[in-house]
């Protein structure tokens, strides 16, 4: 009979593994028969290398880009990440129909919590009432489908739906901000989501209303008067008491330690930020262009040298084919 | 970034002995290089004497043994174990703390919601109840004073209601100042829990998440 084995930390149990990586623990009754076997599995603690490599590869497909469905769930699948996880990372959801099909379901299954809370909470009642999450997200569904039909939304569209989500996303913010006890996790999932819808319709906004009007601008901004009132929507969630409101929702609500709530807030943070400089740089971009048909090829050139960046990278880092093909197959929506 | 959602893994939170070789193992030895420098350099200037060893032939190992010796010199005199000084280190740090973390409201028709600093705080305690000795523990209890503290001396000294939680708020040189030389509560701080304090704070440096921006 082998000698008993000293276990001081779970690490030790991995060579006893069996198949599927389960541990097979014996039972006994009273009599010291075999009662049952327990199978228990052990929590991955090591670093996958796959997933760092998939944790790369995202964060290069993430710039601007879209991803498609099929791509999402296959990265779901590998990584176990939710959707909370995928836009904490900065995966644009919002930028294309399959990626946003996906953020709109996961909204949809929590927009009554979130209604409800709205609704409680709003100091200001009547204001409840032009809270529609679920209309404001039909809109930006609709968008993105005329889009990909090659009938994108007027400028006059496109301005109301801009202030549709910003009114939707001031709305969020300052339910986030009063006294809520409940769903606070699901709150804060849908405000990184309006922003991220909000980043997205901006910039669509500014390539639609600078080539229109840029002949008959004189002085002042090239862009809509509205601008920085879209803009503080957004600087708002980086203000001192929003993120110490996300600390908190880390650190008491979702039973995070120091470290994991870090990781968590200052994702958050830094998506926000992402999205500020994203909407700068690709005004910068259209300014620098001299038509609509350019900016548009210079956008699709973008796409194709991040596919080739992203398979030089797999090359680099040597990435399982199957891994790879999950992703460059459907890497671009 | 990528957020966890499951919890901690049990075996990072276990409670431990706080035996001084495994502590040492775990914080000195791992710390980045330009971290240990500045870490060397915050003991040395004031703590820790070196008279035969040149500055440069200190490295983790000759440090984390020459602190091996102090604090056995320490246990031979008072009879305090390291584990003992830890628990020292957690009473001086709650001495200068407690007292100046506002508490909740008790008057009618005011709200009587806990102050956010105060809720850490309480959080503080309770870690230190339920999760030592560990070294997640010792490491999760000074995070949370440490930032207390920091606002608290950012207040000369007075009652905080409200407190910067990020790490990056820390600054080891103005909490030894404040000890040292301005804080009336901490005329009975030990010497042992200044260098326990600068080893945790090089810990937390070590494993400080600091994002894109």
């Amino acid at each position: 009979m082998p000698d008993i084995v000293k276990v001081t930390e779970v690490g030790d149990l991995t060579e006893f593994l069996g198949s599927k990586n389960l541990l097979e623990i014996v039972i006994r009754n009273r009599n010291g028969r075999i009662k049952e076997i327990q199978k228990a599995a052990l929590n991955n603690f090591k670093q996958d290398e796959v997933k760092e490599k998939l944790e790369d590869a995202i964060a290069i497909l993430n710039k601007n880009n879209a991803i498609g469905e099929q791509t999402l769930q296959g990265l779901g699948k590998i990584q176990g990440l939710s959707i909370f996880n995928l836009v904490l990372s900065g995966v644009n959801l919002c930028a294309t129909c399959a990626g946003f099909v996906i953020m709109h379901m996961e909204l949809q299954g929590i927009s009554n919590q979130v209604e409800d809370l709205v609704a409680q909470n709003n100091k200001i009642a009547d204001r409840a009432k032009d809270f529609e999450l679920r209309g404001v997200l039909a809109e930006h569904q609709d968008m993105l489908d005329c889009r990909k039909k090659q009938k994108p939304y007027s400028e006059e569209q496109m301005r109301m739906l801009v202030d549709h989500e910003v009114n939707v996303l001031e709305m969020l913010s300052d339910t986030f901000l009063g006294d809520i006890t409940e769903n606070k996790k699901e709150l804060v999932f849908t405000v990184l989501s309006l922003a991220t819808m909000l980043a997205t319709s901006i910039r669509f906004f500014d390539e639609i209303y600078y080539y229109n009007n840029k002949e008959n601008i004189v002085g002042g901004s090239n862009w809509h008067g509205s601008h920085p009132t879209w803009m503080h929507a957004l600087e708002r969630l980086l203000q001192d008491d929003f993120i110490k409101k996300v600390q908190d929702l880390g650190y008491f609500d979702m039973k995070l330690d120091a470290l994991e709530t870090d990781n968590f807030y200052i994702g958050f943070r830094d998506q926000i930020m992402n999205m500020k400089i994203d909407i700068e740089e690709n005004q910068r971009l259209i300014e620098g262009l001299e038509s609509a048909e350019v900016f548009s090829a210079v956008e699709k050139m973008t796409v194709e040298d991040v596919r080739k960046t992203v398979e030089a990278a797999f090359n680099e880092a040597g990435v399982t084919p199957e891994v790879r093909e999950s992703i460059l197959n459907y890497a671009v929506a | 970034m990528k957020i966890r959602e499951f919890a901690i893994l049990e075996h990072e939170r276990r409670k431990d002995k706080m035996n001084y070789k495994e502590i040492a193992e775990r914080t000195i030895m791992q710390l980045d290089q330009n971290l240990f420098l500045e870490m060397k350099k915050e003991l040395t200037r004031r703590y820790i004497k070196f008279v035969m060893i040149d500055d440069d032939a200190i490295t983790p190992a000759v440090l984390s043994e020459k602190l091996y010796d102090y604090f056995t010199e320490i246990e031979s005199v008072s009879g305090k174990n390291f584990e003992k000084l830890i628990k020292t280190y957690m009473d001086d740090m709650d001495d200068l703390i407690e007292g100046r973390i506002a508490k909740p409201n008790k008057k009618k028709g005011e709200s009587h919601a806990v102050p956010r600093a105060r809720r850490y705080y309480e959080h503080a305690v309770w870690v230190r109840k339920e999760k030592m000795p560990s070294l997640w523990g010792l490491t999760e209890y000074s995070r949370i004073m440490m930032c207390l503290y920091m606002s608290i001396i950012k207040e000369h000294l007075g009652i905080v209601k409200d407190f910067d939680f990020a790490a990056q708020s820390i600054d080891i040189d103005s909490i030894l100042k404040s000890i040292e030389f301005k804080d009336n509560k901490a005329k009975k701080v030990r010497e042992s829990t200044k260098i326990i304090a600068i080893i945790m704070y090089y810990q937390l440096k070590n494993k400080e998440i600091t994002g894109e921006y």
